[in-house]
C-alpha cells in the first residue's frame, strides 16, 4: 500500500500532497492533551504492524490496523499515521519521500473515514462481531479505493494495474477484518472501559 | 523517562553481540564474523569441529574472515571474541546440482579458476552485507519507536 517515489504523475502527487497537508493540519489541531498518549501508542502500533508480514501464496501481506486506529482516534488518526509514515519513509524506505502526502491520504484518510462511517451509526443494527470485522475490512477497502483513484488519474497504463490491486488486496481486507475482530473481542473481555464512548 | 531508558537498554546489550556467517562450497569453508556495530571480529580465535572433535583452530584476519579448505561436509564453527562473547554455528554441505558437477569435471584454466574464486569471495561478502543490513533494520525500528515517543512528548509539552 506504500507508494514509492516516481510511481504517480507529478500532478497527482502535488495535488495529493496539498490535500494531505490540509488534513494533517486539521488533525494536528484536533490533537488535545487527553488523546496524546493514545495517539502516540497507535502511531507506534502502526509503525510496527507494517513489519508483520504474513505469507499468502506467492506474495506476502502485512497488517495496517487502519480501521482499529481510526475508531479510537477519529480525526487524530491522520496525524498519528502520518508521523509513522514519515518515519517509515525516512528511516526504512517504506514508501517514497515525495509520495508521503499520497500515502497519508491512502492510509491516514482511510482510517478517519472508517471513524466517520461508524459515527453515522447506520450500522447499528448489525451484530457486534460483524461490526468489529467490518471496521478492519473497511479500513483496507477504503484505503485500496483511494489508491485505485490515484493510479487511475495518474497514468493511462495503470488502468489494468488499478483493478488488479483491488483484487490483490481482498485477502488483506479479510485478514485485517479478522485481526481487528479478535483485537476488539480481547479488549472487550480484558479492558471494556477502553471501548466506552466509541462509536461502535 | 524510565520507559525510554528501558527501551534503549537492549541497544547497549546488543552492541557486543557477535554474529557469524558461514558458507561451505567447493571444499571451502568461508567464515565471517562481525559485531553488532558491523565492525569485523578482528583476530578473533575460532575453532572448527566435526563430529564433536576439533579439526582446526586459528584466528580470523583483520576483516574477520577465514577460508578453510576441507573435504568434510558437516562442520561446526565456534568464534570466541573474548570477554565471554562467543558464537557458534553449524553448516552442512549443500547438494550440488548436476550441471555444477559437470562443469567441475571439465578442465578449467587457471584464469577462470581465479575469477571464480574472486566471484565466490565477492558473493560471500554481499551475503554478509545483506545479513548486516537486515540486522540493522531492528535498530532502525527501535529508533523509530523512540522518535515517535519523543515527538509526542514534545507535542504534549507544547500543547500544555
Amino acid at each position: 500500500m506504500h507508494i514509492s517515489d516516481g510511481v504517480l504523475s507529478l500532478e497527482v502527487t502535488v495535488v495529493s500532497t496539498i490535500v494531505a497537508f490540509g488534513f494533517f493540519a486539521y488533525s494536528f489541531r484536533s490533537l488535545n492533551n487527553e488523546k496524546i498518549v493514545l495517539a502516540s501508542a497507535f502511531s507506534a502500533l502502526f509503525f510496527v504492524a507494517s513489519f508483520i508480514h504474513i505469507p499468502f501464496g506467492p506474495t506476502q501481506i502485512h497488517l495496517m490496523l487502519l480501521g482499529f486506529i481510526g475508531i479510537f482516534l477519529g480525526s487524530v488518526a491522520i496525524f498519528s499515521i502520518s508521523l509513522a509514515l514519515i518515519l517509515q519513509a525516512l528511516l526504512l524506505g517504506f514508501g517514497g519521500v515525495s509520495s508521503i502526502g499520497v500515502n497519508i491520504l491512502i492510509m491516514g484518510l482511510a482510517s478517519y473515514l472508517v471513524y466517520i462511517i461508524f459515527k453515522l451509526n447506520f450500522l447499528r443494527a448489525l451484530n457486534e462481531k460483524i461490526k468489529f470485522f467490518l471496521i478492519g475490512f473497511s479500513g483496507i477497502f477504503i484505503s485500496t479505493f483511494i489508491l485505485f483513484i490515484h493510479l487511475i488519474f495518474s497514468k493511462d497504463e495503470y488502468e489494468k494495474l488499478s483493478y488488479t490491486i483491488i483484487l490483490a488486496n481482498i485477502p488483506t481486507m479479510i485478514l485485517e477484518g479478522l485481526v481487528t475482530l479478535f483485537l476488539f473481542l480481547y479488549i472487550k473481555r480484558t479492558m471494556p472501559s477502553l471501548l466506552k464512548g466509541l462509536n461502535i | 523517562m524510565r520507559f525510554f531508558l528501558i527501551l534503549i537498554l537492549p541497544i547497549f546489550l546488543f552492541a557486543h553481540k557477535v554474529n557469524l556467517f558461514l558458507d561451505l562450497k567447493d571444499d571451502n569453508l568461508y567464515i565471517n564474523s562481525y559485531f553488532a556495530n558491523a565492525k569485523p571480529c578482528m583476530n578473533c580465535k575460532f575453532k572448527i569441529e566435526s563430529n564433536e572433535k576439533i579439526v582446526f583452530e586459528d584466528i580470523l584476519d583483520e576483516k574477520g574472515e577465514y577460508n578453510y579448505k576441507t573435504s568434510l561436509n558437516d562442520l561446526k564453527v565456534i568464534v570466541d571474541a573474548g570477554s565471554g562473547h562467543t558464537v557458534s554455528k553449524k553448516i552442512k554441505l549443500q547438494e550440488q546440482k548436476n550441471e555444477e558437477k559437470i562443469v567441475q569435471t571439465e578442465k578449467i584454466d587457471k584464469d577462470i579458476e581465479r575469477l571464480l574464486e574472486e566471484n565466490r569471495v565477492l558473493k560471500n561478502q554481499i551475503n554478509v552485507l545483506e545479513e548486516q543490513l537486515n540486522y540493522f533494520e531492528i535498530f532502525k525500528i527501535i529508533f523509530g519507536l523512540v522518535l515517535i515517543g519523543l515527538i509526542f512528548i514534545i507535542i504534549k509539552r507544547v500543547k500544555s
